[in-house]
């Protein structure tokens, strides 16, 4: 809500809420002040919303921007206490164990936190006790004196304090919050004078870890989550830019401005996404992806020049954005003796992934197997690093083919004489049999053995004939090409 | 009077410049003459994951080559022209169902030639006309050698190389034998006379 709120949507002035879906239907996950003065509920079909409100203003949720939001505003924290994770979907949990007396005492800390946040125009609750589950049932559940203060469970007092909340405030499933309250325990006093074993048995562990850690038996810690780093740059234009010129210009300072970046923090980036927002409010994209990590100003640009040519501005550009989209720790290698010799593949395996697809650039890598369909597999095609030799499996085919029947004319054992894709053939040599097995150790291996015979026909193809040992009347078929 | 000129062995692929390979036989034949170098497989998926390494790695190690899986043929050529060009794989191969045409050839030649690589186009079907440097129709000779054992007759292969097209030089068929049991692999080269067209080329 506040996040809409920020983007400029009036939701003060109207009965607005925010709908996300829930198994094909609309529901209500947020409202505003004036919404909940005329009766509607948070989980509330928005049909029936309709019905009450029918002025109703909705807008769908955006998790992933939700998200971004709270990724923001746990960064911001890190201002207050370096001991920060965020409280998925809504919440940010603080560790403020030696920060309070920096801003005199705990509730003046809160205070400020509430203060701050308000000025950023986002409403907030805030809770201070033992444990982190204490703290967000404080939070959500608390009494509160004043608009802007906290709900302080003072050390050693969590019983006292949690006592009077509602079985919601321990953060389990719905369904075991509705099976509570069914059963009569409405509030989390309720639970006191039970074994835990009983709850236990009846509930599952779900409910007695959460008991746990709201009393602190449990540990829980706030795990400090290092705000993860965030590589972009943004390039805003007085005019619009139309030309290919101008556009290549921006896009090397943006790029230099961003290798500079992840070269300070010492990562790579796999992927890159170039925007544009256009002078029409439109947005364009491209996007690039690096086969290793890297941060040469010069590779990204001409993957990124490839894409340009193509490109339809419209009526010109007024922002530029390029992020790192994906990016890991970079360890620079050394690509050859002196600048003048080139032996690494690496960027040329880029630039064809980025038209193809880099899942279509590959490598064969040995499986333990002896099926011969199955005894290699396909790998992504850096490193180019070879790893040991490759297993000697006798005798192979250079062509695998799956199986395919011949045309007897002369039968045997191998056929004497038979025909195959419109060739006839005729058997001067023939070796075998050499029996394969099925793997039927593998829950998804089906099929039979099969009886392999290396036929040299009087054409001169040799032919990796396979027939089932057991089948009557034989069916032969060409499972390979031998050299 | 002209006096026939016999070469022992087949004239080597010319670095620089892209050749165009035919008949059943043409993947062995640049397999075998990629040696211990890098090399790049462009061509549709078809084809390229019909290929055995297991077969293969009796030639060449199969972890020196890359395959790229070009589902849509100006795709390949794309990928085999960009992989010419930037010289980081001393070889690349293209195959495919059809020679590329004379433009696309063309291109290929060009990007060779920057980049100082050696260029493969395998093709099953040999157009009549092709921008190849040289052209060659590689096949299996019909077989009519009963004597040996059957097992020892797998282990080698021998494979009719004739060069029926050659810019500059010589053309000519040899018979080339290739025994897997030697290790480094023995290839021995006879000359066999004049070279023998593939059917649509031969007009």
């Amino acid at each position: 809500m506040n996040r809409f709120a920020r983007s400029g949507v009036p939701v003060n002035e109207m009965a607005f809420a925010v709908v996300h879906e829930v198994r094909g239907a609309q529901r209500i996950l947020d409202l505003s002040p004036l919404a909940l003065e005329k009766g509607l509920y948070t989980d509330m079909p928005l049909a029936d919303a309709r019905g009450v409100v029918p002025d109703l203003v909705t807008l769908p949720e955006d998790a992933a921007r939700d998200e971004i939001f709270l990724r923001a505003l746990q960064r911001w924290a890190n201002s207050y206490t370096p001991w920060s994770m965020r409280d998925a979907p809504d919440g940010l949990a603080l560790n403020i164990t030696g920060c309070a007396h920096l801003f005199d005492d705990e509730p003046h800390m809160a205070c400020r936190i509430l203060e701050d946040l308000s000025t950023r125009g986002i409403d907030a609750f805030a809770g201070i006790a033992d444990t982190k589950a204490a703290a967000r049932a404080a939070a959500r559940f608390g009494q509160r004196s004043e608009p802007l203060s906290a709900a302080i469970m003072p050390p050693g007092q969590i019983k006292t304090f949690a006592e009077g909340y509602p079985i919601e405030a321990l953060n389990t499933p719905s369904d075991t919050q509705f099976e509570c309250r069914r059963l009569g325990l409405c509030s989390i006093g309720d639970l006191y004078p039970l074994k835990s074993a009983d709850l236990a048995r009846r509930f599952g562990l779900d409910l007695v870890r959460a008991y746990e850690r709201l009393l602190g038996l449990h540990a829980d810690p706030v795990l400090p989550e290092k705000a993860r780093p965030v590589f972009a740059v943004r390039l805003s234009f007085p005019d619009p830019i139309g030309l290919l010129d101008d556009i290549h210009e921006a896009l090397r300072r943006l790029i230099s401005s961003i290798c500079s970046k992840l070269e300070n923090e010492g990562f790579g980036a796999r992927s890159l996404r170039l925007t544009f927002l256009l002078a029409d409010k439109r947005e364009v994209q491209i996007d690039i992806g690096l086969a290793r990590p890297g941060r040469s100003a010069g590779l990204i640009e001409r993957q990124f020049a490839l894409r340009l040519s193509g490109l339809d501005v419209g009526p010109g550009v007024d922002v530029m954005r390029l992020q790192a989209t994906a990016f890991e720790p970079f360890t620079p290698k050394q690509r050859a003796l002196s600048d003048g010799t080139r032996n690494d593949a690496s960027d040329l395996i880029t630039t064809l992934g980025n038209r193809l697809g880099h899942d279509r650039l590959v490598a064969w890598e040995p499986v333990s197997s002896h099926n011969p369909f199955r005894s290699f597999k396909f790998r992504e095609a850096l490193p180019l690093t070879r790893h040991a030799n490759w297993p000697d499996r006798g005798v192979r085919p250079l062509l695998n083919i799956p199986h395919e029947p011949l045309k007897i004319h002369q039968a045997g054992r191998p056929p004497l004489a038979f025909s195959w894709r419109g060739q006839a053939y005729r058997t001067t040599t023939a070796h075998g049999p050499e029996r394969i097995g099925h793997e039927w150790w593998q829950r998804h291996s089906e099929g039979t053995a099969r009886d392999y015979w290396r036929v040299e026909t009087g054409e001169g193809q040799r032919l990796w004939l396979s027939q089932r040992p057991q089948e009557k009347p034989p069916c032969w078929s060409v499972s390979g090409v031998l050299p | 009077m002209n006096k026939t000129r016999t070469f022992a062995t087949p004239p080597s692929l010319h670095r620089g410049r892209v050749h165009e390979l035919s008949g059943e036989a043409a993947l062995l034949y640049a397999l075998l003459s990629l040696g211990a170098q890098r090399a790049l497989l462009c061509g549709p998926p078809r084809i390229l994951g019909a290929l055995n390494p297991d077969g293969i790695s009796r030639f060449v190690d199969p972890q020196q080559l890359t395959l790229a899986l070009c589902p849509l043929a100006q795709d390949a050529c794309w990928a085999m022209e960009t992989a010419l060009r930037d010289s980081s794989l001393p070889v690349c191969l293209l195959l495919t169902y059809r020679t590329p045409d004379l433009t696309a050839f063309r291109r290929l030649q060009l990007a060779a030639r920057e980049g100082g690589t050696l260029g493969l186009v395998i093709t099953t079907e040999p157009a009549p006309n092709s921008a190849g440097e040289t052209r060659w129709h590689c096949s299996f000779p019909p077989a009519k050698d009963a004597n040996r054992s059957a097992n020892s007759l797998f282990q080698s292969s021998t494979v009719n190389v004739s060069l029926y097209k050659n810019k500059k030089g010589t053309t000519g068929q040899w018979r080339v034998q290739i025994d897997c049991t030697a290790n480094p692999l023995s290839v021995d080269a006879t000359f066999a006379g004049e070279p023998v067209c593939p059917q649509r080329c031969a007009g």
